[in-house]
């Protein structure tokens, strides 16, 4: 009876403290999301202010399309993600596969070469990165937005923890089998980290998805602008209609909601892919 | 992001150091820094801050009439967004991939015009110097530099907005806005008496208006010579300590003590504070949000202090010594800034014009129509005359945040005012030093 009473009381608290999560992380969200679709006569701070519409309208995303062209920095934004997905997974796995399972002179410089490269800000080297782009005559290219992204420290490093926790034996009756390096790692090794590549997906989509200041240094003309950028263009000198910028922001979210949605349960497999397993 | 921007900063004096001067070999400039004349002719990028869509006819107009007048020239218009502007700037000066023509405010230009990033246009447009606001004009200077780099732009000055709803719960009179700072701290205090903590007074928006506010109140923020800060001085020590008080008995809202402008806006339209000094611009952005707000927003004049002339925000345009063509792009900028096209650009928004010549129109001394627009321009289009910039330039975001902090402690109460002061200018000092 006693120990009921307690689980009980533990189970509401515990639930209680989920609610109260749930309410701090997705409150904001849903005051976005309520904002954006209210009408232009309503107040949206203050006392007057309401969680509800009275007035809902989708009039605000309608200003949104018009005011910049959003299919055209959309399809921008996601070739530059997807880019930058494949560059990621793919030389983010040969990079990882590399430092995890073969044996070459430096690899340890190698391996703290990229570790040490997390640390480092991008606004640090972003001059010297800059400058090297324009050498190579990226400047307002989507290319050039890429590139020094295409393969992070973190997608290598992921990867690399990925294949070092798959057992070794696979491999090495693979080698019985005379299967050569490139046939271990397509045949062998690369379909057992799905989870990971997953991980460095969903991250390197994010982070491309979400840059601004990059892209926005190396693009010039407005057609080749991501959304992030395209964005700004909500909320300028003379305007700020918080309505329209939190139409904005729906728009620009719904990508990284049905991105993780699709790839939630690879996701988390990878995430404890790190662990030992059988 | 304040760290951020260090850093950027930081690199980009690295940068600068270890190339010498930064801007590569490919600068077409001659060696004095002067415009060669030659054919008007060939194609320019004009960049400009934040303008974009919201005038898209009016800036696609005033290109158009400019090819039209010259043939053989094009005109290509890129706008950068506010946010990241600074890093953008920064970036592309060192690589030498700035536009032709910039639009850039004081603060954004300072550090890049004392590097010689760009045209001296005293030197080379000295011609059209007399035709505008002189408040204006000095504002691109650098001091201890010979020259100025920009032809003014547009210009905004701050007026004071009050909320009449909250002036008659509070028992004042609605049709009798503040004129002076202590008039207006005052009033701020009955109504935050009236408000209980439901709506306040004023929001003290310290990052934009606490320097500014000394200037007003005639301390010398800096020597003559531009050397030394020099503004803990009896009477900003007497201004810190009103504040400090209100802050102390309830009259400001405690989170109100390090939030800047933006802040001061939101608070303005949600109705929760009745008296609200800022560039007129923004009572489109509280009509926007806060329509019932706007409607019962009463206009006076910018605060002012006992000595000391009114505030004026400046946009100027300048010409990089890295254009390809910049005998064209200065002849933009100078078509851009005329008396005319500002005319016809004040009259899409409350700005003013920075051309003496625009001020004296009709449109900014008829105010028939009653709107709070209108009684906003004609106070503006009358206090610019006298207008200056007041934030010296030296007050760098460095600077600001040092000072800043001190002042912060008094008004919370755990650092005394003169004390405050006198570590804020000896922190400020350092900085200059450097």
């Amino acid at each position: 009876m006693n120990r009921r009473t307690a689980t009980a009381a533990g189970l509401t608290g515990r639930y209680l403290l989920l609610a109260a999560m749930t309410v701090v992380s997705l409150g904001p969200f849903a005051w976005q999301l309520l904002t954006s679709l209210k009408g232009a006569q309503e107040p949206i701070y203050g006392a007057d202010a309401t969680w509800l519409p009275h007035h809902p309208t989708l009039a605000n995303y309608a200003a949104v399309a018009d005011t910049l062209p959003v299919w055209r920095y959309i399809t921008n934004s996601l070739i530059v993600a997807c880019a930058s997905v494949l560059t990621n997974c793919l030389f983010g796995a040969m990079a990882g596969y590399a430092l995890a399972r073969m044996r070459f002179r430096g690899r340890g410089v190698v391996f703290a070469a990229v570790t040490a490269a997390l640390i480092v800000p991008f606004e640090v080297i972003m001059v010297s990165v800059f400058l090297t782009v324009r050498d190579i005559g990226l400047v307002d290219n989507l290319l050039g937005v890429l590139l020094p992204g295409a393969v992070s420290g973190l997608s290598i490093l992921v990867m690399r923890t990925g294949f070092l926790a798959l057992p070794k034996e696979t491999e090495e009756a693979a080698v019985m089998d005379g299967a050569g390096e490139w046939a271990r790692f397509r045949r062998i090794a690369l379909p057992s980290v799905r989870g990971s590549l997953a991980v460095v997906a969903v991250f390197s989509f994010l982070f491309a998805w979400d840059d601004f200041l990059w892209p926005l240094i190396v693009l010039k003309s407005p057609d080749n602008y991501t959304l992030t950028i395209g964005l700004q263009y909500l909320s300028g000198t003379f305007t700020n209609d918080q309505r329209v910028v939190a139409a904005g922001t729906m728009i620009a979210v719904l990508p990284l909601i049905i991105i993780f949605l699709g790839l939630q349960r690879l996701f988390f497999r990878g995430v404890g892919e790190g662990g030992v397993k059988g | 992001m304040r760290t951020r921007r260090w850093l950027l900063a930081a690199t980009a004096a690295l940068a600068l150091a270890t190339t010498g001067c930064g801007l590569g070999n490919d600068e077409p400039a001659t060696a004095n820094g002067d415009i060669n004349s030659g054919e008007l002719k060939g194609e320019i990028t004009f960049a400009t801050l934040a303008l974009k869509p919201t005038f898209d006819e009016y800036i696609n107009g005033v290109i158009a009439k400019f090819e039209a007048a010259h043939p053989g020239a094009k005109v290509n218009w890129v706008d950068v967004p506010f946010q990241g502007a600074q890093e953008k700037f920064t970036t592309d000066a060192q690589a030498g991939t700035l536009a032709d023509v910039v639009n850039l405010n004081p603060n954004f230009a300072q550090k890049l015009e004392r590097q010689g990033v760009f045209y001296d246009l005293a030197a080379n447009a000295g011609d059209v110097k007399p035709t505008f606001v002189p408040g204006a004009w000095d504002a691109f200077t650098v001091p201890g530099q010979p020259g100025a780099y920009a032809l003014p732009w547009y210009l905004t000055t701050e007026v004071t907005m009050i909320n009449k709803d909250l002036y008659v719960k509070a028992g004042l009179d609605p049709a009798k806005p503040p004129a002076t700072i202590d008039e207006a701290l005052e009033q701020a205090k009955k109504i935050s008496q009236a408000g209980k903590g439901a709506f306040y007074g004023i929001h003290p928006a310290l990052e934009n208006r606490f320097i500014t506010d000394l200037a007003r109140l005639g301390v010398p923020l800096l020597n003559a010579d531009q050397t030394q800060w020099t503004f803990n001085t009896p009477e900003a020590a007497a201004y810190l300590t009103k504040l400090r008080d209100m802050y102390q008995s309830k009259a400001i809202a405690p989170d109100w003590l390090t939030q800047n402008h933006a802040k001061a806006t939101e608070a303005y339209s949600a109705g929760q504070t009745a008296i609200f000094p800022s560039g007129a611009n923004f009572l489109k952005v509280v009509k926007q949000n806060a329509p019932k707000i706007a409607e019962n927003t009463g206009v006076g004049p910018q605060l002012a202090g006992t000595a000391g002339a009114p505030n004026m925000s400046v946009m100027g345009l300048l010409v990089p010594k890295a254009s390809k063509n910049p005998h064209l792009a200065l002849e933009f900028a100078k078509y851009v800034s005329n008396a005319e096209n500002q005319l016809a650009f004040a009259k899409i928004v409350t700005i003013l014009p920075s051309t003496t010549a625009s001020l004296t129109d009709p449109y900014f001394t008829d105010t028939s129509d009653g709107t709070p627009e209108s009684a906003a321009r004609k106070i503006m289009a009358e206090q610019i005359a006298t207008a200056k910039n007041l934030t010296p330039v030296q007050f760098d975001d460095r600077t600001k945040a040092a000072v800043l902090a001190k002042i912060q402690l008094a008004v919370k109460g755990d650092l005394d005012p003169k004390t405050a002061l006198d570590q804020a200018v000896a922190e400020a000092n350092t900085l200059l030093a450097k």
